[in-house]
């Protein structure tokens, strides 16, 4: 799908461990790499209710205290100077999606929890046109000690489901377990797990992550998953899974079913 | 160095008519199925092919029950306690009670990463 928009309309929930690894390079490519892409105007916003503390320092970038989204916007700002700039300092929920997410071309899925992937998954597949691109990786507690994880990538053209939303696929995130809780009902957030959150191999994981999510969306912007065997060589994918400790990489193109 | 081109004999079973299993004239070449063969010399060592995630490897697995596949897997693999399993594309519900023959293929489904 190229996307050929002369205003690119972009939203990126969750400034954390993924989030403030993919912003850096997404907003350098998208200001630097317009004539590329061909956007006239790139809207960008940012959406998180944490804020940044101490404890995030060993996997995330901030120069200040603060709501992540507001003092990560202001940093950008300053550096990316073609690209608009929103902050939403607020978790999303069921009574501001819409407002959050109208218009967005593009969402980047960057949060830590199952019931909001299910929540952006269902608002995504009754949007005309859409793309959704959600990273994770695990929380180290397994025996991948975090070093594991994935992109999925939803495309929504006119009205069509160009692969298959990442809940149809994935159980856990249509029913997430009883652990997995929202932000919204969780009364003192803890952040990611703080005694893991300063190994080395998250920030790893989270880059990887990242940066997986910024190459499917080069793939979308420059038409790779347009070519018509862009299937059949592993180009085009729902999803995109690694393990880093022997730095695998495959993709997945998955069938309704499947 | 002569520079020409070196001659090459064509091996046994697929090359031009010649070679010792060369079809006679009129018969039909039957070229030998590769995953056939790779899948019987499979069942003979006992190999099962196992994926998760990222992972597509063969373990000498065959004779194991699932429930002892994962528990060996967990640490090398890291595959998550009571991860669904599937044996040859079906679903196993007795994971402790199955076992595994040489030549199949188990795969763990394996869950979206959580954190962000």
């Amino acid at each position: 799908m190229t996307m050929m928009t002369d205003k690119l309309t972009v939203r990126v929930i969750g400034v954390g461990g993924i989030g403030s690894c993919l912003l850096d390079n997404l907003c350098r490519v998208l200001n630097y790499g317009c004539s590329m892409y061909a956007f006239e105007e790139v809207d960008i916003g940012l959406v998180d209710g944490d804020i940044y503390e101490e404890n995030n320092k060993p996997r995330q970038r901030f120069e200040e205290r603060g709501n992540k989204s507001e003092v990560t916007v202001q940093r950008l700002a300053d550096s990316f100077p073609n690209l608009d700039f929103q902050a939403f300092p607020l978790y999303i929920n069921d009574q501001n999606i819409n407002t959050v997410l109208d218009g967005a071309d593009v969402v980047f899925l960057c949060v830590d929890n199952h019931k909001t992937r299910r929540m952006v998954c269902h608002y995504c597949v009754e949007r005309d046109n859409v793309v959704l691109i959600s990273g994770g990786n695990d929380s180290g507690e397994d025996g991948s000690l975090g070093q594991m994880g994935d992109v999925q990538v939803f495309i929504r053209k006119d009205g069509e489901n160009k692969t298959l939303p990442p809940h149809e696929y994935h159980k856990e995130i249509e029913n997430p377990p009883e652990d997995d809780q929202h932000p919204d009902e969780v009364e003192e957030r803890e952040g990611c797990l703080e005694e893991q959150q300063s190994a080395p191999q998250l920030l790893i994981s989270n880059n990887f992550a990242a940066t997986l999510m910024l190459n499917a969306f080069h793939g979308l912007v420059s038409g790779l998953f347009d070519h018509p065997l862009a299937d059949q060589v592993g180009f085009k994918y729902e999803e995109v899974q690694f393990d880093l400790r022997g730095s695998k990489v495959v993709t997945r193109s998955i069938k309704k079913g499947e | 160095m002569s520079g020409g081109k070196k001659q090459v004999k064509p091996g046994p079973g697929f090359g031009p008519a010649g070679g010792p299993d060369s079809a006679e004239e009129g018969q039909e070449l039957k070229r030998p199925d590769a995953m056939e063969m790779v899948k019987k010399a499979e069942q003979s060592l006992g190999t099962v092919n196992i994926v998760y995630g990222p992972h597509d490897v063969n373990f000498d697995f065959a004779g194991l029950t699932i429930a002892e596949a994962e528990n060996a897997l967990r640490g090398l693999l890291g595959v998550e306690k009571g991860s669904e399993a599937y044996v040859n594309g079906h679903k196993v519900d007795n994971k402790s009670e199955t076992k595994l023959q040489g030549g199949e293929r188990l795969e763990f489904m394996r869950e979206a990463g959580q954190k962000g």
